[in-house]
C-alpha cells in the first residue's frame, strides 16, 4: 500500500557513501525498548512477526546466560525489528526493543481492510 | 675479579662471563618490570555522516504497564496514522473516480469513516 520502499532506499544508502536521506535516518533512529512485568515472553502489539534469531546473552547475575530473540515484521516490505528478552535484574520484567516504524496499519485494519481493498481493485478492473 | 685467585679461568673468559651474567641480569630485571607500552594515535571521534553506519544509539526505555503496551507500541512504531491508509484510499477513490460507469457511488466523503481518526478505540478490537 505504501509506496516508499524502505529496504530498497537503505540499500542505496550504501552506494551513496552512507549518506542517509532524513526518512532513512528516522527509520535508523526510531528505537525504542519497552519493559513489561509480564509472565509471556510474546505481548501482543497488533502486528505480525517471524523469528529470524536466537542468541545467548552473557549475565553477570544468576543464570549466567539470558536468551534474546529476533523478530521481523511479516509484512512484506516493512523493516521493522524487534527483541525481546528478560531484565537480568529482574526476571518478572520483559524488555522489547523495536527499531524502526511501519510503513503499513496495524493487523487489525489490514485485516479489515484487505478484503474491502481487493473488492475495489477487482471492480476498478472493469472501468478502464 | 682478579685472574689470580682462579688459576684456571683467563681474563677474557672471566669478562664474557660477567657480561654474559649481566646480560642475563637485564633480562630477568626486564621480565620482572613494567614498560609502558607505546601509546596509540588517538582516534577522532566520528562526526561524519558515516558514523550513522555504526552501531545504534542506546534505544528510549519505557515502563508500560500490560495493557498499556499494544497502544503505546502502536503510537510510537506505527505508519503516521493518517498519511498510509488516506493515500491507500484515496488512490482506489481516484480510479473509481475516472469512470462513470462503476456500479458503486464513491464519493470522496465516505472514506472519512475509514480513516483513522480515534486510535484509541481501535485498541479495544
Amino acid at each position: 500500500m505504501h509506496g516508499y520502499d524502505s529496504s530498497h532506499a537503505l540499500n542505496h544508502a550504501n552506494n551513496r557513501n552512507g549518506l542517509l536521506t532524513p526518512n532513512e535516518k528516522a527509520m535508523k533512529k526510531s528505537r525504542f525498548a519497552f519493559r513489561t512485568k509480564s509472565d509471556k515472553d510474546i505481548l501482543d502489539d497488533g502486528y505480525r512477526w517471524r523469528k529470524y534469531g536466537q542468541k545467548s546473552v552473557k549475565n553477570s547475575l544468576y543464570p549466567r546466560y539470558i536468551k534474546r530473540s529476533y523478530y521481523r515484521c511479516t509484512q512484506h516490505m516493512c523493516n521493522v525489528k524487534k527483541q525481546v528478552q528478560r531484565l537480568s535484574k529482574e526476571r518478572s520484567i520483559v524488555e522489547t526493543t523495536y527499531e524502526g516504524i511501519h510503513n503499513h496499519p496495524c493487523e487489525e485494519i489490514m485485516q479489515t481492510l484487505t478484503p474491502l481493498l481487493h473488492q475495489m481493485k477487482f471492480l476498478s478492473n472493469f472501468t478502464s | 675479579m682478579e685472574a689470580t685467585s682462579q688459576p684456571f679461568m683467563s681474563q677474557s673468559y672471566l669478562n664474557a662471563q660477567e657480561t654474559a651474567t649481566r646480560a642475563t641480569k637485564n633480562y630477568l630485571n626486564s621480565l620482572h618490570s613494567t614498560r609502558k607500552q607505546p601509546s596509540k594515535p588517538l582516534k577522532r571521534p566520528v562526526t561524519s555522516s558515516i558514523s550513522s553506519h555504526s552501531k545504534p544509539m542506546h534505544p528510549q526505555v519505557y515502563r508500560v504497564e500490560p495493557i498499556d503496551f499494544k497502544e503505546l507500541v502502536q503510537r510510537l512504531t506505527g505508519a503516521p496514522e493518517h498519511e498510509v491508509v488516506a493515500k491507500s484510499l484515496n488512490s482506489l477513490d481516484d480510479a473509481a473516480k475516472e469512470s462513470s460507469s462503476f456500479a458503486f457511488d464513491l464519493p470522496s466523503s465516505s472514506w472519512g469513516d475509514l480513516s483513522l481518526q480515534n486510535p484509541a478505540n481501535l485498541s479495544r478490537w
